[in-house]
């Protein structure tokens, strides 16, 4: 296959399964142009250190969300940021800081790089030790633990002693190297007395970390960090409690993004009923919020600022007849590519097909089966069930 | 008629056509040429088992680096836990000759990129390669040393740390004094992810700080499938069964109980066949074996999910998931199925479809029994 065909290829797997591929992005771009334009004025915004705010996105069930995130997340790398795209679920519990950091060291992915991405950034910079420099002074203006000022001294000091690197970049991740351990590189220093190190819990420790991460990113690339967030609807199933918490880090993210010279970008998608379903109805969390005792000022405030981003959603446009065409026509380009075949240019809609998604693999499927079964086929969608009855080990919706 | 709702109802692809299929488009094109797939299959048990072999063999014999993952024994003692990306890439490397797949590199390097002589039926040896191409052995360790730098060290898809023990172990083929004995057995231990007394210190000289853990695994597998086409391998073929995670823990006498009274229910049951019988009976012997729990289970969807969601980051992968037809109907309660984990479910579901014409291409397909 030549490298077009592979593409293409990749492109057509992503699609007949519905789930958004960089192929299929790259090649079908989005008709989205308006929350498009919103994004490259936010990447520019963090890139030149000014303050904006996160991109909240909603849309209903298989019209294009997660492949908007997709074109999203491959505008970012292009443009040289940092990105990751984190999924909500039981297991990425939005409402946890460590354990987004947790996902977020992991899957970060470095513009060109693989491997996490912290380490990938930091491979190539051997001689700007400058650059370490410039996020301590930083770090020390944000008000960062006493700790990450002095790692970043060590880091600056100490290139040369790649084990120490690691030991840093791994407490950055959240990995959190011994107390005496740093202690005793800042005595051959002769510093030890000018950083009091403690050593909280890790969970205290995580929004430091992933400021300090996300400020990493902005130096060693020159743009900053993008922060996808899919599924954010998830959020309903989680207990009341966690859901809060949940907001509370969603408040968290936006304060971050309005902060000048942060470099985090995040960007929420979710379920259009989301919002009128959990907030401002059905769970009515955000009546439970405002009746219930406020024992912290700075967290209820935290937790209403979640809650004002999610209504504040951006509706994705519906796709017109003819950008649906348009869109038929680059896939069945694509496919033509893919499989050295003539795809019927003719191929009709199915009757109940209601999602962008549902037409894109109607067509799909109907020409696979044409090269299968040359005889006539009849292809029809259906809705998939989507609220599911939740694991037994799930809390109750309203289990606070 | 919806294909979502019993499995009975939905139509099934024959094995062989599922197979010629996965031939033809995926394993002498796609994979070869740096396609990735992840492909859901369910069935007959002896169907699953057959076909599942079959692939293995068959691309094993097509030159890929392919292994099936089995998950309802113990390994060597211990639970194989596939749903850890760590133990997951364990399994999928296990078999594979880490210093003869380095030597190949080096020879690969030696002829292709410095354009060398190497005779096959020797060592590598400094001294003899120089003789043999009438130079000095500073010569071909400069032009090697240059090259291989190019080839390995530049790659950034390949992980630091892997790319670190590909490259002592790669130029210890050429210079064994590059590498002691005891230093390659703890580097294979690493790449195996076994312990050894001491070795941590040995790793260090190496470059090597972390050991392969749930944080780094995913990128070393995304590095080895890179490599693997590298040093002769056409891509990587892995079918993993996860059928034992599709069975609860529960304890033998209530599930005991649980199957009686579904035979007892399926036999009085208007309509019943006995394919739907036979299938209460081949899932009975699906229960034996390792049982999961629901955290490990949850997490083996997760990852499934991860996978798909990430496949495009890989190149030269074809991941076939081996899944119980029970897994794939509507919940009751007691049963796991995939409504546990809906981000999985929505990502493979059959949502378009023809009800006579089932799509051997599709990311889940339910294969027919030819008996």
């Amino acid at each position: 296959m030549t490298p077009e065909q592979l593409q293409a290829r990749r492109a057509i797997e992503g699609l007949r399964a519905g789930v958004p591929s960089r192929a299929a992005v790259r090649s079908l771009e989005t008709t989205q142009n308006k929350i498009r334009d919103q994004f490259r004025l936010a990447m520019d915004a963090v890139r030149h250190g000014q303050a904006t705010q996160p991109l909240m996105i909603a849309a209903s069930f298989g019209d294009g969300k997660s492949h908007l995130l997709q074109y999203l997340d491959h505008l970012a790398g292009e443009a040289g940021f940092v990105t990751c795209l984190l999924v909500v679920s039981p297991e990425m519990l939005l409402g946890d800081p460590q354990i987004v950091l947790n996902e977020l060291a992991e899957s970060a992915i470095a513009p060109g790089c693989n491997g996490k991405a912290l380490r990938a950034m930091t491979e190539d910079l051997n001689s700007d030790r400058h650059v370490f420099g410039d996020v301590r002074q930083w770090a020390e203006a944000a008000g960062l633990e006493p700790r990450f000022l002095a790692l970043l001294l060590l880091l600056e000091e100490f290139q040369a002693d790649k084990e120490l690197c690691q030991q840093i970049l791994d407490d950055f991740e959240g990995n959190a190297m011994r107390v005496t351990d740093i202690r005793r590189k800042l005595r051959e220093l002769n510093r030890a007395g000018d950083y009091p190190i403690r050593n909280p819990r890790a969970k205290l420790l995580a929004h430091d970390r992933l400021r300090l991460f996300a400020q990493l990113c902005r130096v060693c690339t020159g743009q900053g960090l993008v922060v996808f967030f899919d599924e954010t609807e998830r959020i309903r199933r989680f207990s009341r409690k966690q859901r809060f918490e949940a907001y509370r880090e969603i408040g968290w993210w936006a304060e971050q993004a309005a902060s000048p010279g942060s470099g985090i970008l995040p960007v929420m998608a979710m379920i259009d009923a989301f919002v009128q379903e959990t907030i401002t109805a059905g769970l009515n969390d955000e009546a439970q919020l405002r009746d219930r005792p406020v024992a912290d000022r700075m967290e209820q405030t935290r937790i209403q600022a979640g809650i004002d981003c999610l209504k504040r959603s951006e509706r994705l446009e519906p796709t017109t007849m003819s950008q649906r065409d348009s869109i038929r026509e680059r896939v069945r380009t694509l496919y033509q590519l893919a499989y050295q075949v003539d795809p019927d240019p003719a191929v009709t809609d199915p009757p109940n097909a209601t999602t962008l998604r549902q037409y894109i693999r109607t067509w799909i499927t109907r020409w696979d089966l044409a090269r299968y079964y040359h005889e006539p086929v009849s292809v029809q969608a259906d809705q998939l069930a989507w609220d599911n009855n939740g694991f037994e080990e799930d809390a109750p919706p309203d289990a606070g | 008629m919806n294909p979502t709702e019993t499995i009975s109802a939905t139509p099934k692809v024959p094995a062989a056509k599922w197979l010629e299929v996965m031939r033809d488009e995926y394993l002498r094109t796609y994979i070869p040429s740096g396609g990735a797939s992840v492909r859901f299959l369910s069935g007959p048990r002896h169907v699953l088992n057959d076909v599942s072999r079959q692939l293995v063999a068959e691309a094993a014999r097509d030159n890929f680096h392919a292994v099936l993952l089995e998950t309802n024994q113990f390994q060597d003692g211990a639970r194989p836990d596939l749903h850890r990306i760590d133990k997951f890439f364990f399994a999928a490397s296990d078999t594979l000759d880490w210093p003869r797949l380095a030597e190949k590199q080096v020879r690969g390097i030696l002829q292709r990129n410095c354009g060398l002589f190497v005779p096959g039926d020797q060592p590598l040896r400094l001294e003899s390669l120089a003789a043999a191409n009438g130079c000095t052995v500073d010569d071909v360790t400069q032009q090697f040393n240059h090259q291989f730098a190019n080839q390995l060290l530049r790659d950034r898809v390949i992980e630091y740390e892997f790319r670190a023990a590909m490259n002592y172990l790669g130029r210890s083929q050429l210079i064994p004094e590059h590498l002691t004995p005891a230093t390659e057995e703890v580097l294979l231990a690493w790449l195996r992810g076994q312990p050894v007394k001491g070795g941590a210190a040995a790793l260090r000289n190496l470059a090597i700080f972390q050991r392969i853990t749930a944080k780094n695994a995913r990128h070393i597998f995304r590095s080895v499938c890179h490599w693997l086409p590298q040093v002769g391998y056409q891509g990587t073929v892995l079918v993993l069964d996860m059928r034992p995670y599709c069975y609860s823990n529960r304890g033998a006498t209530e599930r005991n109980i649980l199957r009686l009274q579904e035979v007892r229910a399926k036999v009085f049951e208007p309509g019943a066949t006995i394919e739907d019988i036979r299938r209460l009976f081949e899932a009975e012997e699906e229960t034996i074996g390792l049982r999961y729990s629901d955290q490990a289970y949850l997490a083996m969807l997760a990852l499934l999910r991860r996978f798909i969601d990430e496949i495009d980051l890989f190149e030269h992968l074809l991941l076939v998931v081996l899944a119980s037809p029970s897994f794939f109907e509507h919940p009751e309660k007691g049963k796991r199925t995939w409504y546990d984990y809906d981000a999985l479910r929505t990502r493979i579901s059959q949502e378009v479809f023809d009800a006579r014409h089932p799509n051997p291409s599709a990311a889940l397909v339910h294969l027919g029994d030819e008996r």
